[in-house]
């Protein structure tokens, strides 16, 4: 096909211009008016007062673009009929989760939670996250590390959803050195040689019982010094109820205190 | 843009991981919701859900990366658009001109303030007054952050004139923000 091919029903908004006057768009000049560079071609002098109109376009989302979520998130676990967590339990590769992403992501995502206007930061404070993303959250902005009856996936009168954790819990693996494993991994990975990845992540699947089980772990791991750390990492009897109602701080007092792991101090089981 | 975990982050979905879901899913909803407030402007919360809806039932599915994730993501959301256009018996190609709310400030005292005022919303409604493709064009290369090969592909036209259409969107939009006072 050539260029040529736009109805005339697309093209009336300039009048008299005819079509020869517009040429096609190179690419690099819209990237250079989605980054705020100046467009130097001269087929495209004239756009410039559009960049910052692009650039509202991609502002950071607002908390109503993110109402969905509980509704995407029940779909998801109840996609073929299955929850989640029966499917997971069938998988033989390990999982990684959130909390063992990138540095990167990790800032990315807090820089997200703030210019949200504290609508998901002040999720995580509420511990109204799903699991992984709380402790996500709690490893990069310092909100409370998610016990595990405080995820949504985790409602009373639903006992099916509660992860399978109890398998997670390797020898003398719970709490700080729990935390040190996973938190080293997350640095290793982000920061780290391939062998320093490859060496913090046997550390960790030897500490979780195996690689599939280090997501799991990692998500029942305390954060050291949190209120939640004197509790065991298994799932508790009772789930309790919605923690909405419990706000512990401002998210815009903290930056990200946690990012880096502090592996040095991570006390290790070898 | 998920970036280099991309990879990661999608089979950690695939296995269940409900973490690494909602990675996806703030990553895609807003720039769903905002493609869609364009192309199906009265039913864009309901089609942006019903969009995840088939994106999840489709998930296990999926092989490619994060250009082709959102590529499918975006051409889901338009055929669900265009599903809900027939049901609503009118043609979903054309209610850009339809958009009510967050109409572009015609009064406008300085260009600081109109950048001040410059909502996300607003900018989407000046998007959504331009004839039907250059609004789509526009949004998906801008908001879905899409290639100009994978655009011309979802709305069947090709990559020229896409270019061609782009262009045209931007000029107009290049001129209402010069009309409105803004001359950055």
């Amino acid at each position: 096909m050539s260029g040529w091919d736009v109805s005339d029903a697309d093209m009336p908004n300039i009048p008299g211009s005819p079509r020869a006057d517009v040429p096609e768009l190179p690419d690099g000049a819209l990237d250079a008016l989605l980054t705020g560079d100046l467009v130097t071609d001269e087929a495209c002098a004239g756009l410039q007062p559009a960049a910052a109109l692009l650039a509202a376009l991609n502002a950071a989302p607002q908390d109503r673009e993110l109402a969905g979520h509980a509704r995407a998130l029940a779909e998801f676990r109840h996609r073929g009929g299955r929850p989640a967590h029966a499917r997971r339990s069938a998988r033989r590769r390990p999982r990684l989760l959130t909390s063992l992403l990138t540095a990167k992501a990790a800032a990315a995502a807090a820089a997200a939670a703030v210019a949200l206007g504290g609508g998901v930061a002040a999720a995580a404070y509420t511990r109204t996250l799903p699991a992984p993303a709380q402790q996500f959250a709690h490893n990069v902005i310092g909100a409370p590390s998610p016990s595990p009856s405080a995820s949504p996936s985790h409602r009373p009168g639903t006992p099916q959803a509660t992860p399978a954790r109890t398998d997670a819990v390797g020898p003398d693996a719970t709490g700080p050195a729990a935390f040190g494993l996973c938190t080293a991994y997350a640095h290793a990975k982000a920061h780290g040689t391939a062998s320093q990845k490859a060496v913090a992540f046997r550390n960790l699947a030897a500490a979780a019982g195996g690689t599939a089980k280090i997501a799991a772990y990692c998500t029942a791991a305390p954060h050291p010094g949190s209120s939640q750390s004197s509790q065991p990492a298994s799932v508790p009897t009772h789930p309790v109820g919605h923690p909405a109602s419990h706000p512990t701080g401002k998210p815009s007092s903290h930056p990200t205190p946690h990012r880096t792991g502090r592996p040095s101090s991570a006390p290790t089981t070898h | 843009m998920i970036g280099e975990d991309f990879p990661a982050v999608l089979a950690a979905a695939q296995r269940g991981d409900e973490g690494a879901f909602t990675v996806l899913w703030r990553d895609g909803n807003p720039a769903l919701l905002r493609y869609l407030k364009v192309i199906a402007p009265e039913s864009a919360e309901d089609v942006t859900a019903e969009t995840w809806v088939t994106v999840v039932r489709g998930l296990d599915r999926f092989r490619g990366g994060e250009d082709a994730w959102r590529a499918w993501l975006f051409t889901t959301a338009r055929r669900r658009a265009v599903d809900e256009g027939r049901r609503r018996s009118r043609r979903p190609e054309s209610p850009a001109a339809e958009v009510g709310e967050g109409h572009w400030p015609d009064a406008v005292d300085t260009a600081d303030q109109v950048l001040e005022n410059l909502a996300t919303r607003a900018a989407i409604a000046a998007v959504a007054s331009l004839p039907p493709l250059q609004a789509e064009v526009i949004m998906l290369r801008v908001v879905a952050g899409l290639d100009t090969e994978a655009v011309a592909q979802l709305v069947g036209r090709s990559p020229g004139a896409v270019r061609v259409a782009v262009h045209r969107g931007l000029r107009r939009l290049a001129q209402m923000m010069t009309e409105a006072g803004v001359t950055r």
